[in-house]
């Protein structure tokens, strides 16, 4: 019920955003409205005395009927040559506008007269149109600087003030701020032309508290002329802190430009220029940079300090670390003696050995099987009409069907809870010790118990359950077979899993049809781009068709367990992949519903550096679980892999035994599939840990699922299968009973 | 039918997240900060760019640190995706072979994760914002959006190269000088306007230029992209998107085999 409203509010906001950006899109236009007024460019570098061009634009979202522009600009700098009329000077006045048009583009042309720097702008816009041809607001009337480069006739080669160069002096630079102390009444500025025929003017009206602007103008031999611009910034005067030398200087430096020749002259002579400190350069700039120091400043600071509790954290949890990690060191110690233990024996004779020795895992086993049938069997009952189309199939008296269905589902309840009994009564078994005769007999008991019972409904049941195939007929058959065996420690039967695998079902589930797999390997293979365009080119773009599979066929029914054998190179995974929907045959196809397939592999995209919790749920999406199901899955995964207490540790500390028996943990922790395809599962780890996987697959093939094993192990196919099917070579060899395909197949590798 | 289908997609963005995931972790699992890297780092290579290009490169571009960090964290996400897209189905090569899930995971989970980095770049881009005193504007709620027509660009030309990258393995070394050559034709570091007419013809009409420009304008100067660029947006990010899609599927079953 929270998933549905969660996605619904999920949906909800979706559209709600799709609908946001739809409608931004709509009112872009709406908001991009108005009229617009602006240069080419926010910035001109223009030469002294060469002609330049500076655009105008007039944009609008609605068609200009007329406009007016006046564009202001320094008469002193720059002379209008073209591009609109001089309506005063310093403005220059453009007019247009033809009720046709929403944009319109205006060059000017400038004529630069004095090097330096300078603005165009925008001294008023006037326009008018749209619908009611009224008029139009203007918006954002941004200027343009201009910074017109001269040459050395007219550049300073230096430029003092208080008998000091200006801090950044540069010939072709023309602004400059400068700080003076408080109280400076007048200010000795020395100027010196790099050409000796140019002259220097200094336009200064005194100095005041805050900002001052003095602009020196060099004018050479020839007429040109350079602007410098100096902006001085006298701090406010507090009185006790008067300079005695500024005063001093102020009396005896009359401003003007040939005294201050004079003295700059003077100056280089001989006199020693005073040391003084600027304390800043420019305010901008420095402001700048000290956002920028802010910004490193607090990020090392959250750094040292993230650092410093890290470091704290680590330290405390060091002692707990180091105690959990020797426990980690002696649990692997521990597994890797079982391992060496385990492996000094023969898995077939080690499972012999257990079967003789005692009944209890065989007896265990039946339970499991008892609770499966259970589950199957309550499965019958909601899957009421395919069952009554079997009864009728089946040659059941024709009668209604109302009372058919009636018939069938009663029987199927009833085993459902008969099978219940040894279920809950088995465990209890288990609790007592094995070896005693009695108590197998006990354990015995309940499963003898059921069989009267059992064999009552057994007929009404067999063709009520034809659709769940592991519900009935292996109902059925326990219920004759263990009643004689009773008094006998070892049940064989009940154990050999060949004759408890449920009868197969006529309904193929997977039809191979005429599969063909061909490979194309460039025969000498261009790794590079230009061999590969080289060949093309010389046509020597040869391929060698390499073929994995050639012209199989078979068809699988359901409930079949399958086992694919050969050896290595041979096809059998390439045939899987085909299956399960991963790669396309080349010729020939495969009818199957890939949606049930379950691939099961193990350890899939384990990632050493993560914490097993990590891999759990990284492995159980790429599986193909949901979060929902990894998380109600979680305990019971880590409960059968053994791992607790180790899930917060990185897989990379893990022995291989406990890698692959988490990885074996997750993929089998999943209701049983309806088609399930295991590919090498069975001979991987240890023997310890492949005791253990052969139970819970067993268990998922009595699960009722069709299922197709690969592998090369001929015992696992004598001991699982109903069928094996042999390919070689990619053909197929042998289809048939496991026994005599694996003899074929044993005398063909050791003929070779 | 229907229902299925969105709990199969649920299940692949679950796939996605945990592959990024894995990445995330992966990558600071030997730091002692650990997570907090994502951010730390892209705010101190911030600072330090914003210092780079306000004192060496300075330019008459306003808030010139701005202008060239919102151009930057577009250009990274594009990088970041694309480039490890590419590689994206050859280093995944066993768990495709193995596992039934549709190819397209792998490039979009390398996307996916590019864009949880720019995730984190916001982060410190807002601090950077906040140091440097930009206002903010309503129009600044259209970021999302061209972030998001960029990733369809970006998702596109992942999926084309993974493809690609999976028959020739040089395609990674002569992107990389392709990535270079372009980032010079975004404009990230200097004002398009001092170009000379031909290539700012050039630049205006790169993709990549235009999501950046848009995302200046709305986080600079608070005005909307005009229609021109926001369809232009548009267009770009579906037409390259459907034919990484085309591209793609096209080809899935001969990378299968190649691979």
């Amino acid at each position: 019920m929270m998933k549905i409203v969660k996605s619904r509010i999920k949906r909800a906001l979706l559209w709600m955003m799709g609908g946001l950006a739809f409608g931004a899109a709509l009112n872009m236009q709406a908001l991009a409205a108005g009229t617009e007024c602006y240069f080419g460019s926010q910035e001109y570098d223009w030469a002294l005395g060469q002609d330049s061009k500076i655009a105008v634009y007039l944009e609008s979202d609605q068609v200009v009927d007329g406009f007016e522009i006046v564009v202001s600009y320094d008469p002193n700098r720059l002379e209008l040559v073209d591009g609109a009329q001089v309506s005063e000077a310093g403005q220059a006045l453009i007019q247009g506008g033809d009720g046709t048009r929403t944009r319109f583009q205006q060059m000017l042309t400038f004529r630069p007269l004095a090097a330096g720097n300078t603005r165009v702008d925008f001294a008023r816009v006037q326009a008018a149109g749209g619908p009611d041809q009224s008029d139009m607001t203007v918006g954002t009337l941004a200027g343009a600087a201009v910074e017109i480069s001269g040459s050395d006739e007219v550049y300073l080669s230096d430029l003092q003030v208080a008998g000091q160069t200006v801090e950044g002096f540069l010939p072709e630079r023309f602004e400059y701020e400068i700080e003076v102390p408080g109280g400076t009444d007048s200010l000795e500025i020395a100027a010196l032309p790099v050409t000796g025929d140019s002259s220097v003017e200094i336009d200064s009206q005194g100095i005041r508290d805050g900002y001052n602007d003095v602009y020196l103008r060099v004018t050479s031999a020839a007429g040109k002329a350079a602007f410098y611009h100096l902006s001085i910034y006298r701090d406010a005067l507090l009185p006790e802190s008067v300079p005695a030398q500024g005063t001093e200087a102020a009396a005896s430096q009359p401003a003007g430009p040939e005294s201050l020749q004079e003295t700059l002259q003077e100056a280089q002579s001989g006199q020693v220029i005073a040391e003084q400190k600027h304390g800043e350069e420019g305010g901008g700039f420095l402001k700048l940079l000290r956002y920028i120091g802010i910004a490193i400043l607090t990020a090392v600071i959250i750094t040292l300090l993230l650092g410093i509790g890290m470091y704290i954290l680590r330290s405390l949890n060091r002692k707990r670390k180091l105690k959990r990690g020797r426990e980690v060191l002696e649990r692997i110690r521990q597994l890797d003696r079982e391992e060496l233990y385990d492996s000094g024996e023969d898995w077939e004779s080690l499972e012999d050995a257990e079967r003789i020795e005692t009944g209890r895992e065989d007896v265990e086993d039946l339970s499991l099987r008892e609770e499966k049938r259970a589950a199957a069997a309550a499965a019958v009952k909601p899957a009421a009409s395919p069952a009554l189309a079997a009864a009728v199939s089946a040659g059941k008296p024709a009668g209604t069907p109302v009372p058919v269905a009636a018939a069938v589902s009663k029987p199927a309840e009833i085993p459902a809870s008969v099978a219940a009994v040894p279920a809950v009564t088995a465990p209890a078994a288990k609790a007592v010790p094995a070896p005693d005769p009695a108590a197998t007999a006990s354990a015995a008991k309940p499963v003898e118990t059921p069989a009267p019972v059992a064999a009552a409904p057994a007929p009404a049941a067999k063709p009520a359950g034809t659709p769940a195939p592991a519900a009935p007929v292996p109902a059925a058959k326990p219920a004759g077979t263990p009643a004689p065996a009773a008094p006998v420690p070892v049940p064989k039967p009940a154990a050999s899993a060949p004759e408890s695998v449920p009868a197969p079902q006529d309904e193929v589930v997977i039809s191979v049809q005429d599969v063909t797999m061909r490979f194309r390997r460039a025969q000498e293979e261009s790794a590079s781009l230009k061999e590969f365009f080289i060949r093309t080119v010389k046509r020597q773009n040869t391929y060698e068709e390499f073929t994995a599979l050639e012209h199989i066929s078979f068809d699988i029914k359901k409930g079949e367990v399958i086992g694919i054998i050969g050896s290595n190179g041979s096809g059998k995974s390439t045939i899987l992949k085909i299956i399960s929907g991963v790669l396309q045959p080349s010729e020939g196809r495969v009818v199957t519903d890939t949606r049930k397939i379950q691939l099961l592999t193990l350890g899939t995209g384990f990632d050493a550096e993560l914490t097993g919790r990590e891999n759990v749920y990284l492995n159980g999406a790429i599986i193909g679980y949901t979060k929902e199901y990894i998380d109600q899955k979680y305990d019971s995964i880590v409960k059968f892999a053994e791992l607790e207490g180790f899930m917060e540790e990185r897989v990379k500390n893990y022995s291989s035994g406990m890698v692959s028996r988490l990885g074996f943990a997750i993929a089998t922790m999943r209701d049983t599939p309806e088609i399930l395809i295991l590919d090498e599962v069975l001979s991987v780890g240890d023997m310890f840990f492949q005791k253990k996987s052969q139970k819970r697959i067993k268990e998922m093939i009595h699960g009722g699922s069709t299922v197709l094993i690969v592998t090369h192990s001929t015992g696992v196919v004598t001991q699982n299968c109903n069928r094996a099917i042999w390919i070689e070579k990619g053909k197929l060899m042998k289809v048939g009973a496991p026994a005599e395909v694996c003899k074929a197949y044993t005398t063909h590798t050791q003929g070779e | 039918m229907y229902k299925e289908k969105i709990e199969r997609i649920q299940q692949y963005f679950f796939v996605i997240r945990e592959l990024v995931s894995r990445e995330i972790k992966r990558r600071y699992v030997r730091s002692y900060l650990g997570i907090f890297w994502s951010v730390l780092q892209p705010l101190l290579h911030m600072a330090v760019m914003s210092m780079i290009f306000s004192t060496m490169f300075k330019r008459n571009v306003e808030n010139f640190p701005i202008y060239f960090l919102t151009g930057n964290i577009l250009w990274s996400l594009f990088t970041g995706a694309t480039n490890s897209a590419m590689t994206a189905l050859v280093d995944n090569k066993n768990l495709l072979i193995k596992v039934k899930l549709p190819m397209m995971i792998f490039p979009l989970a390398r996307v996916y994760s590019a864009l949880v980095n720019l995730g984190y770049s916001l982060v410190a881009y807002v601090c950077m914002l906040i140091v440097f005193r930009n206002g903010v504007h309503w129009a600044m709620l259209f970021f999302p959006v061209v972030v998001g027509l960029e990733l369809l660009f970006c998702i596109g030309i992942g999926n084309i190269l993974s493809v690609a990258y999976a028959f020739f393995g040089d395609i990674k070394h002569l992107y990389g000088i392709l990535l270079t050559l372009w980032m010079y034709m975004c404009a990230l570091f200097y004002p398009v306007e001092g170009l000379p007419d031909q290539m700012r013809t050039v630049v205006m009409y790169n993709p990549m230029y235009n999501y950046i420009a848009c995302a200046r304008k709305c986080v600079m100067q608070g005005k909307m992209p005009t229609a021109f660029e926001f369809w232009y947006m548009v267009i770009w990010g579906v037409v390259v998107f459907a034919l990484g899609q085309w591209v793609f599927n096209r080809n899935k079953n001969k990378v299968m085999q190649k691979l």
